[in-house]
């Protein structure tokens, strides 16, 4: 991250700013559409986390910690935006992102439902820090400070996370076996 | 799957297959949004900084579709005007029109200085109208924003909004829909809010509501028709005491497309119910009166500002002003804050913000009312339904902002 940039922006200078952000909002994006698996949900947070960062970035202190402090503010958005989940939830699937079907297809997407079902369970807490340590490979105290949490919290809220899908998981009903099933 | 390190390689897995690019228009739209937004510099922290009221969102969209304006153009137009007692304009306007290019400029209300310095842009919801500020800082205005706390499941209606900057307190009166209502002004002790509103057959009265704090914010408890007149009554404004609300009767006459009628006259009502009694009979329009501390009345009339008692007498006129109007007093009283109507300019405001495109462009000048001083203090509003308001020290306004850097 060009300190310079973030100087410039934290004076006023909105094409800093806005080289700024397209440098950071392809990341942003994917953190926030993984918190809260919902497009929509995730577009709005993106766009509010983006607009306070603007406003609130004469209070950054450190520049250099700038990639910290809008995925804090893009964190705490989601937040926002989970408490305004839509009343009406996507039936379409998620399908796997790669490539065709395989014999092991079936499975794998049988798998992947499960997660997405148990992941929707977690809390948007746990699920933030689930993201930022397996999505962005943030270790868990990188995590804390960034969220400006106690490192046990973060511990204690990932171990929930992998608890709480361990335990969908296990409750879910095998899928039946389909007949005319592909070998 | 049900030992951690397998779980985590799988969900790990899973979890890397989303989207990784940002959508280019979310970015824009961002990046538009941050043109038109200040940025917090020792600024006191301004209400909800955590999301951005969807309105913002669609101004935004709206700034990018601005169209030219022609044909046709109302001066005066007021918002919620019922079609009863008023004919629509059929003179084509010799006001300027807007040009497509012009970028919609910043607006939305703001604290500011005397002299025109923003001391606080407070980030209330850019279709606030008829906005107040009482006494204790907080201020009451007409919005679509869903954000200001529970409202029993309201979806895109007009309702009346109180935020306290101060607090970040926030919440809503009156409940079900409420786009007729207009002219919003606080009691003096902050508890009350008289206002205009419709009662559904096209009758514009006087009404007042409670405001009462509520766990999370503000809420209101049932309104009060003061007025039943079939005349159109506008401008409530309270009297020092709390006693007692003065208001402007349309009158015989319809009002016109201006807004005002020959037969409309100021009127006093008392706070809890009563008969209106006339205080003003003159041959112009009477219109927009406030009351000062010592009781001084003063109003907007045809060819200027005028003072007078709390009975109707003392009638003078205010010099120096060839069409002012809305004036408020200062909480001494020494001054007033007046919207001066300038023909040369017009606003122009995003269609989604609910308020139609174009209006009268207005300056807000502060009279010291001893020496006669008339004192531009450099800001604009748009409509003389947005008034200034006074902050209970008296150093600064809450003004309904129109900055095109003009």
């Amino acid at each position: 991250m060009d300190r310079d940039l973030v100087e410039r922006a934290r004076q006023g200078d909105r094409e800093a700013f806005a080289v700024l952000v397209h440098q950071v909002s392809d990341t942003l994006y994917a953190v926030a559409h993984r918190i809260l698996r919902d497009t929509g949900l995730a577009e709005d947070a993106l766009q509010n986390a983006l607009v306070l960062a603007w406003r609130r970035l004469p209070r950054l202190r450190d520049p250099e910690k700038f990639e910290a402090w809008i995925h804090r503010i893009l964190v705490h958005a989601c937040y926002d935006e989970s408490q305004r989940a839509r009343p009406w939830a996507a039936t379409v699937r998620v399908l796997p992102m790669n490539g065709p079907s395989t014999p092991d297809a079936s499975a794998a997407l049988a798998d992947r439902d499960e997660l997405e079902r148990a992941f929707r369970r977690l809390t948007v807490e746990q699920r933030a820090v689930f993201v930022l340590h397996h999505y962005l490979g943030l270790p868990l105290v990188e995590i804390a400070e960034l969220l400006d949490i106690p490192a046990g919290t973060a511990r204690s809220r990932l171990h929930y996370a992998i608890a709480g899908l361990r335990d969908a998981l296990v409750a879910a009903p095998e899928p039946a076996a389909q007949e005319g099933r592909l070998a | 799957m049900t030992d951690d390190r397998t779980l985590e390689r799988a969900a790990r897995s899973w979890i890397e297959a989303g989207p990784s690019r940002a959508p280019d228009d979310v970015v824009e739209r961002a990046l538009l949004l941050v043109q038109t937004t200040p940025q917090e510099r020792g600024l006191r922290a301004p209400w909800r900084l955590d999301t951005m009221p969807t309105i913002a969102r669609v101004a935004a969209a709206a700034v990018i579709g601005v169209l030219a304006l022609g044909g046709a153009v109302l001066l005066f137009q007021r918002p919620g005007q019922p079609s009863v007692g008023v004919s629509p304009s059929s003179t084509p306007s010799l006001a300027p029109t807007v040009s497509p290019a012009a970028v919609t400029p910043p607006f939305g209300l703001a604290l500011v200085d005397v002299d025109g310095t923003v001391r606080d842009d407070l980030g209330l919801p850019l279709d606030a109208w008829y906005a107040d500020l009482s006494a204790d800082g907080r201020v009451a205005f007409l919005t679509r924003s869903q954000d200001l706390g529970p409202c029993g499941g309201c979806g895109r209606e007009w309702r009346i909004g109180i935020v306290d900057p101060a607090t970040g307190e926030s919440g809503y009166v009156l409940g079900g829909e409420a786009s007729a209502v207009q002219f919003l002004k606080w009691s003096p002790d902050g508890n009350r809010l008289a206002y205009a509103d419709d009662d559904g057959t096209g009758n514009i009265d006087i009404y007042v509501v409670d405001v009462e704090p509520q766990p999370e914010g503000f809420g209101g408890g049932l309104p009060r028709r003061l007025t039943t007149d079939p005349a159109v009554d506008e401008f409530p404004a309270w009297t020092p005491d709390g006693t007692t609300i003065l208001y402007d009767n349309a009158g015989a006459e319809p009002l016109d497309d201006s807004g005002f009628s020959p037969t409309q006259e100021i009127w006093k009502v008392p706070a809890d119910g009563g008969d209106p009694v006339r205080l003003t009979n003159n041959a112009g329009w009477d219109s927009m009166p406030d009351v000062a501390p010592d009781g001084t009345v003063a109003f907007a009339r045809e060819g200027g500002l005028s003072t007078m008692s709390l009975d109707g007498t003392d009638q003078l006129p205010i010099d120096g002003l060839s069409f002012g109007l809305n004036p408020r007093w200062s909480p001494d009283g020494s001054r007033l804050a007046v919207l001066e109507y300038d023909p040369s300019e017009r606003a122009s405001l995003p269609a989604e913000l609910g308020h139609g495109t174009s209006y009268p462009l207005l300056r807000v000048l502060v009279i010291d009312v001893a020496t006669g001083t008339i004192r531009n203090t450099g800001q604009r509003v748009a409509s003389d339904v947005n008034p200034p308001s006074w902050t209970a020290d008296g150093e600064a306004l809450l003004i309904n902002r129109y900055d095109d850097g003009g």
